[in-house]
């Protein structure tokens, strides 16, 4: 089920209603209900993955409680192992196992090897990068001895399935959740306004900023090589913020939707296209999955309290794994590698930790050097985004090779307006917002504010892109 | 939780009634003929008014492009008007022709184009049915069950609750900006002006080295849909209800395009064998224009010296046709 379909915007007050009026605030009839409708939405997509995520989701809460019984460290350490091989072995066959053996196959035949793989051609469960990276941090925090594993398996399947965020994250840490899941839910009317906000947010972004710059992107991308350069040129931009409307607006949805039953999610996003610099920008952008890396990846392996070589050596580490995590394809891993090189001169001189507040805080503009940087800024990312989305390294380089090549000719009937009255619209609305994490609230009038929650939603049916409605592009990770 | 739910419902069902507004304007606005788009073919020829007519062109773009129509017109001595439209198969041209007929409009007889590419508009147009011309008639009940075909489940039930909502989710169609575009249109144009129109763009020309096009064309294959048959047959017996000749016709395509279909014949065959219960004229193209690339823009299409010799051939047989129907006593006039 996708948050963008009519199925979703009758599934949520279906299941809103019933949450506050059938289990009268009785915390284990409130999980139970809210599990249920998150396997029902999870099986909505495919039902056959459901055993998957169910099984996974045992072996995460029977090894988490066989660490924490576990006397002897040699113990711990196998049942961890369990779950870790398991978890990242499941991950492997579905998403790494194709191509591991073709690129294996492609090194053979450079050398002139001829060797024919068996590939395995399996779907990707939707989410399983997601919910198997909840399951990681839940047993890697018991093995640390940092939380107490779950003894009820309804709250910790809720933690792991709970629909929001199920298919595309945040992704949750069990420290911040699962105290939540476990505590009563009393309606919070505020907390449920804020929900509203930023599911409006969320559906405006997706519907109409994404989707309006997917169709141009889409087109191009398909059809390079009839394009103009100066369209081959825009693409690349329009897809920075296709991406950024995409996953930016699934996850305000997701966090809207969740505060509507009384939970806070962890933010995602904070304006990364605000930042002034590649590190202030990671420090913005999917906050979820690079605070994962953070705490599970880059402090063990010492972080940034090690020599100027070895933080090198791990930033790069990290940084790949962030690119492999998105997909078997070398065009994510150049992605992270870019990211890696793009971070390398902050990390040389020191200068990481810079711009920890939000640009132009104490003014209403930022001055010349700050919208260059942010330009710069841009400009970098963008690039790192075009590598992302080709289909492939060879793909990227002719599409780029054609941008100089391509000025007699050009896609007609390729609308450009759509895309830029929506983007300059969020940006806009953003800058406002910069300072707050609810979007609208930066409003002071409450008639002004009312008046543009109207206005969004009507800007939503009147620009959105409904025909074909697309998925989420973090569905596919 | 009562404020919550008592404050959302307001906030809902104000937009409910903006929303329910615009849709009524857009029932009665992309409805009238006088603001459809000057643009678009199948608009334009659902636009037509009142009109007596000798005989009327039906069928997709190898239809638009396969007549001179002021030379036809001059050769067989009457009046007629070209409603093909570009990218439309049989669900489409039944539509339009019945649109056509509905605004009055009146014609003795229709020369249909019927081949095999029209019998799978799924896989030889890039747009198999244009849902978004149709829903302004979504009410009538023949318009609506054609559409359905092409409309997800959940889409045809929200559009049967809320018909509103077609205008929505076809937004880019019939957004305020569209409103406005068709205004300032309407005033830029006269109807006039636009009656022999050019409708077709430009196509890439076809390469002059023909066996190198057909090398690098993969093989394809016609799947006859039977629901495009079905409007086929629904074409058929609304011209006979109408007491409207029927004269059928294949406009001619390039001859290589035998070999880019691996069923190219079998489909041909089992079109006439479609056809033949209806015993009706049906005007082949001539392999002497099929044989020669140099009247075609592209491989299904023909260019404007194609389109002059096309129509002097058609011309001939249906006098030819029309002399031996008279002298059978068939045709008083």
């Amino acid at each position: 089920m996708l948050f963008n379909s009519f199925d979703f915007i009758l599934f949520l007050p279906i299941v809103f209603l019933l949450f506050w009026f059938t289990t009268k605030n009785n915390l284990k009839k409130q999980n139970i209900l809210l599990l249920i409708a998150s396997y029902f939405f999870y099986a909505c997509w495919d039902y056959r993955f459901l055993g998957l995520l169910i099984f996974s989701t045992l072996l995460d809460y029977l090894t988490g409680i066989q660490i924490e019984k576990s006397q002897h460290q040699n113990s711990r350490k196998m049942w961890l192992l369990i779950s870790l091989i398991i978890n990242i072995g499941f991950l492997g066959i579905f998403k790494y196992y194709d191509f591991f053996v073709t690129s294996f196959a492609d090194a053979l035949l450079s050398i002139g090897l001829s060797v024919h793989p068996v590939l395995l051609n399996v779907i990707l469960p939707v989410g399983i990068s997601f919910y198997t990276f909840h399951g990681l941090s839940y047993v890697l925090d018991i093995y640390n001895k940092k939380i107490k594993a779950e003894k009820n398996f309804i709250d910790y399947a809720l933690f792991v399935s709970f629909f929001p965020l199920l298919v595309a994250g945040p992704i949750e840490r069990a420290t911040h959740l699962l105290p939540q899941i476990k505590k009563e839910k009393v309606f919070n009317y505020s907390q449920a306004v804020n929900g509203l906000r930023q599911i409006l947010w969320g559906f405006f972004k997706k519907v109409v900023v994404a989707d309006n710059c997917a169709v141009y992107v889409n087109a191009v991308f398909s059809n390079y090589h009839h394009a103009s350069a100066s369209q081959l040129m825009a693409t690349v931009i329009l897809f920075s913020f296709q991406i950024y409307g995409d996953f930016s607006g699934y996850s305000d949805i997701a966090l809207g939707t969740a505060k509507l039953f009384g939970i806070e999610l962890l933010r995602n996003f904070n304006y990364p296209f605000f930042s002034r610099s590649v590190a202030e920008f990671w420090r913005r952008w999917h906050i979820s999955l690079s605070s994962w890396f953070k705490d599970y990846v880059y402090i063990p392996l010492g972080g940034s309290r090690v020599s100027k070589s070895k933080q090198i050596r791990n930033t790069f580490i990290i940084f790949l794994i962030s690119g492999f995590w998105h997909g078997a394809n070398w065009t994510f891993i150049l992605w992270g590698l870019l990211h890696a090189l793009y971070i390398m001169p902050s990390i040389l001189f020191s200068k990481n930790r810079t711009n920890l507040d939000i640009v132009a805080k104490k003014s209403f503009l930022p001055n010349l050097s700050e919208l260059l940087n942010m330009l710069f800024t841009f400009v970098l990312v963008s690039f790192a985004f075009f590598i992302f989305r080709s289909d492939s390294l060879s793909n990227a380089i002719d599409y780029l090779t054609l941008i100089p090549l391509h000025q007699h000719v050009k896609i007609d009937q390729l609308s450009i307006s759509y895309p830029l009255i929506s983007i300059f619209i969020m940006l806009l609305f953003e800058w406002f917002d910069r300072m707050t994490t609810i979007p609208f609230l930066s409003i002071r009038s409450l008639y002004l504010r009312r008046f543009s929650y109207l206005l969004i939603l009507l800007l939503i049916f009147f620009m959105g892109a409904f025909i074909n409605p697309r998925s989420f592009i973090y569905f596919q990770f | 939780m009562k404020l919550f739910i008592k404050k959302m419902l307001v906030f809902l069902i104000l937009a409910f009634l903006i929303l329910s507004a615009y849709g009524i304007f857009c029932e009665w606005f992309f409805s009238i003929g006088k603001y459809f788009p000057n643009d678009s073919k199948r608009a334009w020829s659902m636009k037509q008014q009142s009109t007596e007519y000798d005989y009327a062109v039906l069928g997709s773009s190898r239809a638009e492009e396969a007549f001179d129509m002021s030379l036809l017109d001059s050769l067989i001595q009457q009046k007629g008007i070209n409603i093909g439209c570009n990218g439309s198969g049989f669900v489409d041209n039944y539509l339009v022709f019945m649109k056509f007929l509905q605004n009055k409009n009146t014609i003795k007889t229709l020369f249909l184009q019927v081949d095999i590419y029209s019998m799978d508009p799924d896989h030889n147009f890039s747009n198999s049915f244009h849902v978004y011309n149709f829903l302004p008639f979504w009410h009538d009940t023949t318009f609506r069950s054609a559409i359905s075909h092409y409309l997800s489940t959940s889409d045809y039930a929200m559009f049967s609750y809320f018909p509103w909502m077609r205008f929505y989710v076809y937004n880019k169609y019939f957004s305020p900006y569209e409103v406005l575009r068709r205004i300032v249109q309407q005033k830029k144009y006269s109807n006039r002006k636009i009656d022999r129109p050019h409708w077709y763009s430009v196509i890439p020309k076809i390469s002059s080295d023909s066996s190198g096009f057909y090398k690098r064309a993969m093989s394809r294959e016609i799947n006859i849909q039977p629901f495009d048959i079905e409007y086929l047959q629904k074409i058929l017996c609304l011209a006979k209800e109408r007491n409207i000749q029927i004269v059928l016709f294949t406009s001619p395509d390039f001859i290589q395009q035998e070999k880019i279909y691996s069923n190219y014949h079998i489909a041909n065959k089992t079109l006439d064998s479609i056809l033949k219960p209806y015993s009706l004229i049906l005007f082949k193209a001539d392999d002497s224009l099929r044989n020669n690339i140099s009247l075609f823009k592209d491989p299904a299409h023909l260019n404007n010296y194609g389109k002059f010799l096309h129509t002097k051939s058609f011309a001939e047989k249906y006098w030819k046709y029309v002399e031996k129907m008279k002298s059978n006593g068939h045709l008083t006039n």
